[in-house]
């Protein structure tokens, strides 16, 4: 596997199974893909109807996210060079495999959720 | 038989309408329990249920037919609910309330609704998509749009908000269904509901917020929101259009609330595009609200210490925030300006009657919970399930640790002295004033002012009648002061007696608090007129159990040492119970949380030990004042 293909799989791992703390209005401590979905469907009330404070929160949620899409970018490139490239496909699986194990427990904080304040992967997003 | 029947009921009822000092203005059966004299009557005219945006967005699902089921005896479900709709908590009323009023907020009722129903266009909005994933961010969206001061519509609702207007005719209908089912018409006379909405402006975060409360079955088609009225002169406006002066025979009024997080807007002296309050200014405010709560769940409007006032009482459930915007921005807070609270605004409104020839802030004082639970008059300390609303939302799991907002209470009751439990009495006891409210205790307090009552009244066997012959009740002026006599005002309080279960708490004293204008200048004093302050009564921390002594009742006439015929004032009686726990209190025992113990303090319960916020409290009453001018 080549340290590129690695690094983005990495990314999306990290992306939907990593407990990531942004704020907007109370603090959740979610994957980041939730903020990047929070972000498009803020921005989209934004874009439709406008207004102040949803505009603010907009704004929020979209520069914790490019944050968030930029960390999380760096923190694979971290990953990938530290795994022994000999064997990077089968370290990139496992640690894909941790992640995703990890994200099945409720380690998940979320106010804004349907959910409940604690939630896994499969709460967030059913 | 029937129609024999019927004649004599409206034959009867014709009798007591020529009898009665109020207006009557529906027709009912009249009540079998009537007292010239007048009896207090206790309720809650601030009540949410799931028609309030910011209650539906937190799971609670209780309509009104259920909050006046619950204030009337029976159990209400509490959120978080499982998959089968059993609600997982539930909550009864040890004591049954004599009156109750929903007050769901009105700007969201058309959009709310929409949401929540598949069928109707602007179901699949962005908003409502929000609304349905994600309430907790709709709650906050959707609420500080409604809010501000030129608020605007979401497109979803169609040209001139036809499809939200046309939707809110669903959440009204049934306020007001819910209403006419829970008001007892017959001669019982157990329990009289009134239609209200709450009115929810809030410029820059700041709360404007009034109880719009009608006096009969005669209501508007629609409530005026702050859509519809952006300020209180435009809500007035609204309200004596659409309703006072309809011809149709509606009636109402509105009870401002929570102006400790007005920011200072809530008595301005200014009008709404920052003009100097004018007499008919005045005169008109004067007219529209009557009352205003001074203590509820978001905490208590009295009077702010330090600053603002001498007064060591004051420091009674104080939030540590002047307004919602402070609440979630802590780097916004500052020390609230004592133009928030209502007893300088009581002053206030002494000196503009000097310069205006009129009160604009003659208000009596009632206390509500604002319960967002549906939950009317739950008040007790020792069983507080969080209100909701502004505090920790419930719709998904039971709160870790305390179930509101450390700096939250569980609010009080409004009470009325009214010839009868039906809704042209009472009303007409809020419009005169003669109301009282309480941190959540059942104390009956009554007030008389005058000017020539014996020092021995207390004990006369004809006081109450006296009492009305020879002066005013609460809420009301003195009448012109006979040569060189000073005001004697007889205050009289009987303790809560509580339940076989639940005790109520002794007495402590009965306060007198007294504003007036010297100079030019307002000023304040409070005085001790019985009971005793040192009595010793003490509370066992561990245990929450009462010890020392106390009374059962407090009487007094007492005259003003201070009185100068020439300056304006004001007076009215402040009654203490004893210390007893507070809810956090309670509930941190209930947990077997120790703070000299860390390992005692489980998660969510750190602010247990918070220094911040007293273990104790003394519950109290406030009457609302009599007025002198000379």
């Amino acid at each position: 596997m080549s340290a590129k293909a690695a690094r983005r799989i990495l990314w999306l791992a990290l992306l939907f199974c990593l407990p990531f703390p942004y704020w907007g209005i109370e603090v959740e401590r979610g994957p980041a893909a939730r903020l990047l979905l929070l972000t498009f469907m803020t921005g989209a009330v934004v874009l439709t109807e406008g207004g102040h404070d949803a505009s603010i929160v907009g704004g929020l949620f979209l520069v914790q996210s490019l944050l968030a899409l930029g960390l999380l970018w760096l923190l694979a490139g971290l990953l990938v060079r530290i795994l022994p490239a000999a064997r990077r496909g089968t370290a990139v699986a496992v640690l894909v495999a941790a992640l995703v194990a990890l994200a099945f427990q409720n380690v998940f904080h979320l106010p804004f959720a349907r959910s409940g304040p604690q939630a896994n992967l499969l709460g967030i997003f059913q | 038989v029937r129609p024999l029947v019927s004649g004599l009921v409206v034959a009867l009822a014709v009798t007591t309408a020529a009898a009665a000092p109020f207006e009557r203005t529906e027709t009912r059966t009249p009540c079998a329990a009537y007292e010239a004299t007048r009896r207090p009557f206790f309720g809650d005219l601030h009540v949410h249920t799931a028609h309030s945006l910011d209650a539906a967005t937190q799971g609670i699902r209780a309509l009104p037919r259920d909050a006046y089921l619950f204030a009337r005896g029976a159990p209400i479900g509490l959120p978080p609910y499982d998959d089968a709709g059993t609600p997982r908590r539930t909550l009864r009323l040890r004591r049954p309330l004599d009156f109750a009023a929903v007050t769901d907020h009105a700007e969201l009722f058309g959009e709310h609704t929409i949401c929540a129903s598949r069928d109707l266009p602007g179901h699949a909005s962005p908003v409502c998509s929000i609304y349905r994933r994600w309430p907790r961010l709709a709650f906050f969206l959707m609420n500080s749009r409604s809010t501000t001061s030129s608020p605007t519509r979401y497109g979803f609702c169609g040209p001139d908000a036809r499809a939200c207007l046309q939707a809110a005719r669903t959440p009204w209908t049934d306020i007001r269904e819910a209403a006419e089912g829970a008001y007892d018409r017959s001669a019982d006379c157990r329990f009289t509901t009134f239609v209200g909405y709450e009115w929810t402006g809030a410029p820059g975060g700041n709360n404007l917020h009034r109880n719009v409360i009608f006096r009969n079955a005669t209501v508007p088609e629609l409530p005026a929101s702050n859509y519809e009225a952006s300020t209180p002169e435009a809500l007035w406006e609204a309200l004596r259009v659409g309703c006072l002066e309809a011809g149709s025979g509606c009636d109402a009024l509105t009870i401002p609330h929570n102006s400790n997080l007005s920011g200072g807007l809530m008595f301005l002296l200014v009008d709404s595009a920052g003009a100097p309050i004018t007499a008919d200014f005045a005169r008109r405010r004067a007219a529209m609200e009557p009352l205003v709560e001074v203590m509820q769940h978001k905490g208590d409007s009295e009077c702010l210490p330090g600053a603002g006032s001498p007064d060591e009482l004051c420091a009674f459930e104080k939030l540590p925030y002047q307004s919602f915007t402070a609440k979630f921005v802590p780097s916004r807070r500052t020390t609230p300006p004592p133009a928030s609270f209502v007893r300088e605004a009581l002053k206030l409104g002494l000196a503009e009657q000097q310069r205006l020839g009129v009160n604009p802030f003659k208000f009596g004082l009632i206390a509500g919970t604002d319960t967002h639970l549906a939950a009317a008059g739950a008040t007790d300390e020792r069983s507080h399930p969080g209100h909701g609303g502004a505090g920790v939302p419930s719709a998904t799991g039971l709160p870790v640790g305390l179930p509101d907002d450390i700096e939250l209470n569980p609010g009080g009751l409004a009470v009325l002295w009214a010839e009868e439990n039906s809704r042209d009495a009472l009303f007409a006891a809020i419009r005169r004033r003669e109301a009282y409210g309480t941190s959540g205790p059942r104390m009956v307090v009554r007030l008389f002012a005058g000017w020539s009552y014996p020092a021995d009244l207390c004990d006369a066997p004809d006081r109450v009648e006296r009492g009305y012959a020879e002066g005013v009740p609460m809420g009301g002026d003195l009448p012109p002061r006979p040569a060189n006599a000073i005001p004697h005002l007889a205050v009289s309080a009987l303790r809560d007696p509580g339940t076989e279960d639940a005790p109520g708490t002794l007495l402590q004293r009965v306060q007198i608090v007294k504003g007036w204008v010297e100079d030019g200048v307002v000023r304040e004093r409070v005085y001790d007129v019985a009971g005793d302050a040192r009595n010793g009564a003490a509370v066992d921390l561990a245990t929450c159990a009462p010890t020392g002594p106390g009374a059962t009742s407090l009487c007094t006439v007492w005259t003003d040492p201070d009185f100068d015929a020439a300056r304006p004032a004001f007076y009215y009686a402040r009654v203490l119970e004893n210390p007893t726990c507070r809810w956090s209190t309670w509930l941190c025992n209930s947990k077997g949380v120790r703070c000299e113990a860390p390992e005692t303090v489980g998660e969510g319960l750190e602010r247990c030990c918070d220094p911040g916020y007293p273990p104790t409290i003394q519950e109290r009453a406030w009457t609302s004042p009599v007025w002198y001018a000379p």
